[in-house]
């Protein structure tokens, strides 16, 4: 079982389905608004200006980071209780997530401070290199260095977050049957499950 | 020849994430493509960078303002990727 379903298991269930859901989405926010910002913020004459909804993306950005943060401060503290291979993934995730932070950092300062050095168009290359560039390339170097070293998770021991369908179904990713099984869009099934949860009927998936 | 540094960049992002791209491929075809599992945005990652070099390459020989949005834009999205792969690992463990 991976670690926050088995954390769960054996521990207070803290973090359920519905967490990481809503952090899928707040992620995918951020990116569409920072998209939008980037194709409007060249004006008819050429000039490059931020604009607000690159701000917003931003600010998306910052708040998902924050709560992936209390995430693996979570999963750190119950590391004893991860499954054996997994403990390097978690390490290898804290070691990234200072190098988001700086990346963050970085998209931070070219959106909303406005020097010559943070600009994306026309700042300082080192600044650009030594924070952006160099920090992507640790995070994905880690990553697939974690995933080749891996072994990849057998089908029969995911828990219910694992196998959480990306879209759609609530009733999970196995077989037939099971309430609802037509296809519904992520916001749908958010409402539905916050529905059901304050009614308390279902335990969580 | 490219003496600007920022094209030198975008020759050493190409040089790392072409190859990168051919592990990447490799890991999510071990892990699974799905994208709870976080496995495929380092994928995306790679060839969102390797775009973004080559955009940012041919600003060299054309001025149009079409793709100085794409090298900004690409460089912009450069974090979500990395948040969605953490989200998935952390999902996984």
């Amino acid at each position: 079982m991976y670690s926050v379903d088995s954390i769960n298991e054996t521990s207070s269930t803290m973090f359920k389905s519905i967490h990481f859901r809503l952090l899928q989405l707040l992620i995918t926010l951020g990116l569409i608004l920072s998209i939008v910002g980037g194709t409007s913020s060249i004006s008819s004459t050429g000039v490059y200006t931020v604009q607000t909804t690159s701000e917003a993306g931003a600010v998306l950005y910052l708040v998902a980071y924050l709560a992936l943060c209390l995430v693996t401060a979570f999963t750190v503290l119950s590391v004893s209780s991860v499954r054996y291979g997994d403990n390097r993934i978690v390490w290898a995730v804290v070691i990234a997530m200072p190098l988001i932070l700086i990346r963050l950092i970085y998209t931070l300062l070219t959106v909303f401070h406005h020097d010559h050095l943070f600009n994306i168009v026309s700042g300082s290359v080192t600044v650009l290199v030594l924070m952006d560039v160099l920090e992507e390339i640790l995070v994905v170097a880690i990553y697939l260095f974690i995933g080749w070293k891996t072994e990849a998770a057998p089908k029969t021991a995911r828990g219910p977050i694992e196998s959480r369908p990306w879209k759609g179904q609530l009733a999970g990713a196995a077989g037939p049957g099971g309430p609802q099984r037509h296809r519904q869009g992520p916001i749908h099934t958010l409402l539905q499950a916050g529905i059901e949860a304050a009614h308390g009927s279902r335990d969580g998936v | 020849m490219k003496f600007s540094a920022r094209g030198g960049i975008s020759i050493l992002e190409l040089g790392v994430y072409l190859p990168a791209l051919v592990i990447a491929v490799i890991v999510c075809s071990r892990h699974g493509f799905g994208r709870a599992f976080g496995w495929i945005y380092t994928l995306i990652l790679c060839v969102v960078r390797i775009l973004g070099a080559c955009c940012q390459l041919a600003t060299y020989s054309s001025q149009s303002s079409g793709l100085l949005e794409a090298t900004i834009i690409l460089d912009t999205i450069g974090l979500a990727p990395l948040l969605l792969a953490t989200l998935g690992l952390l999902s996984r463990s």
